[in-house]
């Protein structure tokens, strides 16, 4: 049981610490801002988002007057006398752009980030922009420059972040670059990570290929299998499921860069099909090799059929009829067992 | 993503042309127009802000309109610092061409943010700030703007060509450095 010292005491250091200096001041805000968090979470709907979104609003009205008046957020401040560099409109900025950019709903879009810069001069600037009484006026002629200095600077790290997220949309189009080696490049860098790294998408492609490689193969009378396995019927066949199985994995850009093309070889009584998939895009080496293989073995079966299930007048030839079947290996190639730096030739065995 | 890819380079070889070529550009501007050190280095990072973000959201039209075999390219410049496939006939041609698009049109990009940057700061030597009621004050405001964009001042121009040109050669220079660098040490 809590004693009522106890919560006397509470009482007094909250009273002591928390309780704002005067009522006009932005310890004021933020304690409103806690109040309207507080509130919200007690209610429903319509008025829950109200109460957040006041949440947030006085939350930055505090922020910004608070950092605005403390001294210690400035690089370079000494008393009174060199003013510094404030950070405050940074800070401010922050909270401004995740609020407009799904504060309230908890799910902060990339703009957020990318607009920070500007907001942030917009706020720096807005103390020359406003007159008396919240017009605006044109700001006076000896902070003009300085205005166009910092609306330069944070638009062009604008640009600079848009351009990451560019080069992030990129890849996640085209993820079998992220494979590849980045080092002659002039504008990216890549941090390598000790994990293993995940395989190009064209092992996706082929182990998707397979099972349906399998239905049209598999267990089929021989001499159907022997005629699919020609080259024209082979090359619609492949081509068919080729196309299938990339409408079939969630479709994206570099998919059409992934050519599939197939091998035949006999090999003792059966086939060897080579399923050979080469990478025709944006590559590091021009001459390197970028292809995964899979390899299937496809033999000649006899089924034996069982005593009691031999109808009476089964001919000879039909109880020793071959029918296929099919064993593929694992996909290999580029990015799986070879190595993803080609450069690195040499340190293999 | 697993391993993040960070642009890097892309900043730092920008932060290092901005300062090279604003510098370059401050030493013509303070030499030709007559204008304090402090107010042609001011001067000098305006233009070449105006410059670099004009080229960059040309950059991000330009990637959104571009057919497929094209930004394949792009990636692949970017990426891997080559063309894929095979170089067409006019490669040297096309080259030129973007060379000096680049050049004249930073060159109109930083002569018209000049003159629209004296006429926010009302500093321009033929027009002088006249201290009147706000009606006058506004029409002479668009009137100044008015001139800043349509006239020219010949002896202005020619030292923002100048000016241009000295960066670009500076920055061409330096691509040239790092081409070394990259093949033959």
């Amino acid at each position: 049981m809590i004693s009522v010292k106890f919560l006397l005491n509470i009482y007094d250091w909250l009273q002591k610490n928390v309780r704002p200096p005067s009522a006009f001041s932005w310890e004021t805000l933020i304690l409103l801002s806690v109040f309207s968090y507080y509130m919200s979470v007690l209610s429903t709907d319509f008025v829950r988002n109200l109460l957040a979104n006041f949440g947030w609003i006085f939350l930055i009205f505090g922020v910004f007057w608070g950092t605005t008046a403390a001294g210690q957020l400035r690089i370079g401040y000494k008393d009174k006398q060199k003013d510094g560099f404030p950070l405050s409109p940074w800070i401010t900025g922050a909270l401004v752009s995740v609020y407009i950019f799904g504060g309230p709903t908890g799910e902060v879009r990339r703009e957020a980030l990318i607009y920070w810069p500007v907001i942030s001069a917009i706020i720096a600037a807005l103390p020359d922009f406003l007159g008396e009484r919240f017009t605006l006026k044109a700001p006076p002629l000896q902070k003009r420059q300085n205005l166009v200095v910092l609306f330069g600077t944070q638009i062009l790290l604008s640009c600079w972040l848009q351009f990451y997220f560019v080069i992030q949309n990129w890849l996640v189009q085209y993820p079998s670059l992220v494979a590849d080696d980045f080092h002659q490049s002039a504008f990216v860098v890549k941090w390598e990570s000790r994990r293993s790294p995940s395989a190009p998408r064209g092992a996706l492609i082929l182990e998707s290929m397979e099972p349906k490689l399998r239905d049209q193969l598999n267990a089929r009378p021989w001499s159907e299998v022997e005629r699919s396995l020609l080259p024209k019927e082979r090359q619609k066949l492949i081509n068919a499921i080729a196309q299938q199985t990339k409408q079939q994995i969630s479709p994206i850009q570099e998919d059409n860069l992934w050519q599939v093309t197939s091998n035949v070889s006999s090999r003792g009584s059966g086939y060897n099909l080579e399923l050979r998939t080469s990478w025709q895009g944006p590559r590091s080496e021009r001459l390197g090799d970028y292809s995964l293989t899979k390899s299937c073995q496809i033999n000649q079966v006899y089924r034996q059929a069982n005593a009691a299930t031999k109808p009476i007048n089964t001919t000879q030839a039909s109880r020793s009829a071959p029918i296929s079947q099919v064993q593929c290996k694992e996909v290999k190639g580029w990015g799986i067992d070879q190595p993803r730096n080609l450069n690195d030739r040499f340190t293999r065995s | 993503m697993t391993e993040p890819v960070l642009p890097i380079q892309t900043i730092l070889f920008q932060v290092l042309f901005l300062l090279v070529a604003i510098a370059l550009e401050a030493r013509v501007l303070h030499r030709r127009l007559r204008i304090t050190r402090k107010t042609s280095v001011e001067y000098a990072t305006s233009i070449n802000l105006l410059a670099a973000i004009v080229g960059w959201l040309g950059f991000f039209i330009l990637q959104n309109l571009l057919p497929q075999p094209l930004k394949d390219q792009i990636i692949s410049y970017i990426f891997f610092d080559r063309l894929l496939g095979s170089q067409p006939e006019n490669f040297h041609l096309v080259i030129a061409a973007t060379g000096s698009f680049i050049f004249f049109s930073a060159f109109l990009i930083k002569l018209k943010g000049l003159q629209l940057l004296e006429a926010v700061l009302q500093s321009s030597p033929e027009l002088q700030p006249s201290p009147t009621l706000d009606k006058r004050r506004r029409s002479a405001w668009s009137d100044r703007l008015d001139q800043a964009i349509l006239r020219t001042d010949p002896h202005q121009a020619t030292t923002v060509l100048l000016a241009n040109a000295y960066s670009h050669s500076a920055i061409l220079l330096l691509l040239f450095l790092r081409f070394l660098q990259l093949n033959i040490l």
